[in-house]
């Protein structure tokens, strides 16, 4: 969450300026309006409050269910495939990293403002990205070995179960709810 | 003797730009041999591997696998069903989320029905002693438990020979043991490259060695190790 608000951060300080209303303050003779901070503060709100309800439903699930799940909602293939590759691929890409890195340490190097550093960091990223294109094309091969062919074959587990109507349910009527108090 | 299941002639093999790997290199597998392969680090084992199931195309020589010559892509994709290789890195092969799933890609892949292929993915765990993996996601399995799971997977397509890349790699000595046990019970022919004098003293009808890009017969040099 502290990622995303660090995202947002600048245009939420931004608004107040740019948005016409009454007078709230001037800095170096820029206007801020108090319709620009209200504007502010409800995308803060909604911001977070979206990021919060997301946590709670999906980040409780390992990432594996939500590509199996959307895979069950038709969300396109490649995109499923991207997901799950990314789960599954990222941990490795990180221990090499994380490998270089201190095989780096172990020789002594202090990452500092030198063209030394840059240059090692360089180093670094250029075989991150060589190492992890040739492990794809290893994992092809392993993937050309098990008979694929470019269709994906799916073992498909997930039911919907009695628990998944009753969960909708009280998710639509708790919205309706909350609806109905906005707008009444 | 009988026919020979897979057999290279006069393989060379380059990478680009390096010099040759691989050099008028034979090789014959016949049926229910466990063929040990060693050599040092970099001789070209692995590349072998990967001529026989065609994922490297050899610059000179002749694939002939369950008897036929092997050209094309398209010929060796019965060969990669029929001969299954287990690649010396486990991460590279264990590519799907769950170690069932990725049990289940081969069998699916060759055209298995579902309810086939959970019974294929029961039987071949219940085999391998793996059972309580069954729902784990694979990469948070240890690295000896990536390593079986890789061959429980190439298991699962039945194959007919057996290509083994270092499989002893990483694992404690009771897995080795409960491995060898594996291997000696299977039926198949393999061809298996290890370090391991021991492991190999264990497993194979013959052994071989690589060097300067051919093989030679195997002549130990640590006295345990028998060839
Ligand atoms: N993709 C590649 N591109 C260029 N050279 C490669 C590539 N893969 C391997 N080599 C080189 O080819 C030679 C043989 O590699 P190979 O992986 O077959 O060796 P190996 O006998 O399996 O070694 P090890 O015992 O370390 O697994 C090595 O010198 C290696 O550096
Ligand atoms: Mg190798």
């Amino acid at each position: 969450m502290a990622s995303m608000d660090g995202f947002i951060l600048l245009i939420l300080v931004m608004l107040p300026f740019t948005m016409p209303g009454e007078t709230w303050f001037t800095l170096w003779g820029f206007v801020a309006s108090w319709d620009g901070l209200w504007r502010a503060l409800q995308i803060a709100l909604k911001a977070n409050a979206i990021v919060l309800a997301l946590l709670t439903l999906v980040g409780s699930m390992e990432a594996i269910t939500l590509g199996h799940a959307l895979h069950r909602l038709k969300v396109p293939e490649t995109l499923v495939q991207l997901l799950l590759f990314t789960v599954r691929y990222i941990d490795v890409l990180r221990d090499e990293y994380l490998r270089s890195r201190v095989a780096m340490k172990a020789r002594g190097f202090r990452p500092s403002n030198s063209i030394h550093s840059y240059k090692l960091f360089g180093y670094l990223v250029g075989m991150m990205l060589i190492k992890a294109m040739e492990r794809s094309e290893r994992v092809l091969n392993a993937m050309k070995c098990r008979g694929f062919s470019g269709k994906w074959p799916h073992l498909d587990q997930m039911r919907f179960k009695p628990i998944d109507l009753l969960f909708g349910l009280t998710a639509f009527a708790l919205i309706g709810l909350l609806l109905w108090v906005n707008l009444r | 003797m009988s026919e020979a299941l897979i057999s290279l002639r006069n393989i060379g093999f380059a990478y680009l730009g390096r010099t040759a790997t691989l050099q008028a290199l034979d090789l014959d597998l016949f049926p229910g041999e466990r063929l040990c392969v060693s050599g040092p680090n970099g001789a070209g084992k692995s590349t072998l591997l990967h001529i026989m199931v065609g994922l490297l195309k050899p610059t000179t020589g002749t694939v002939e696998a369950f008897g036929q010559k092997r050209l094309g892509e398209k010929n060796f994709h019965d060969v990669r069903r029929r001969a299954g290789l287990v690649f010396q890195d486990p991460d590279d092969q264990l590519f799907c989320p769950t170690v069932q799933e990725d049990i289940a890609f081969g069998p699916l892949n060759i055209g298995k029905s579902k309810s086939e292929t959970a019974a294929i993915v029961e039987q071949v765990l219940e085999h391998f002693g793996l059972m309580h993996l069954k729902e784990r996601i694979t990469h948070k399995l240890s690295g000896g438990e990536k390593r079986l799971v890789t061959l429980a997977a190439v298991m699962a397509m039945e194959p007919e020979v057996l290509l083994l890349d270092e499989p002893s790699n990483g694992l404690d000595e009771e897995t080795t043991d409960r491995l060898v046990e594996i291997l000696v019970s299977l039926p198949q022919s393999m061809i298996l490259i290890s370090h391991d004098a021991h492991f190999r003293a264990k497993i194979a009808t013959r052994s071989l060695s690589l060097v300067d890009g051919h093989l030679e017969d195997f002549d130990p040099k640590c006295r345990h190790a028998k060839p």
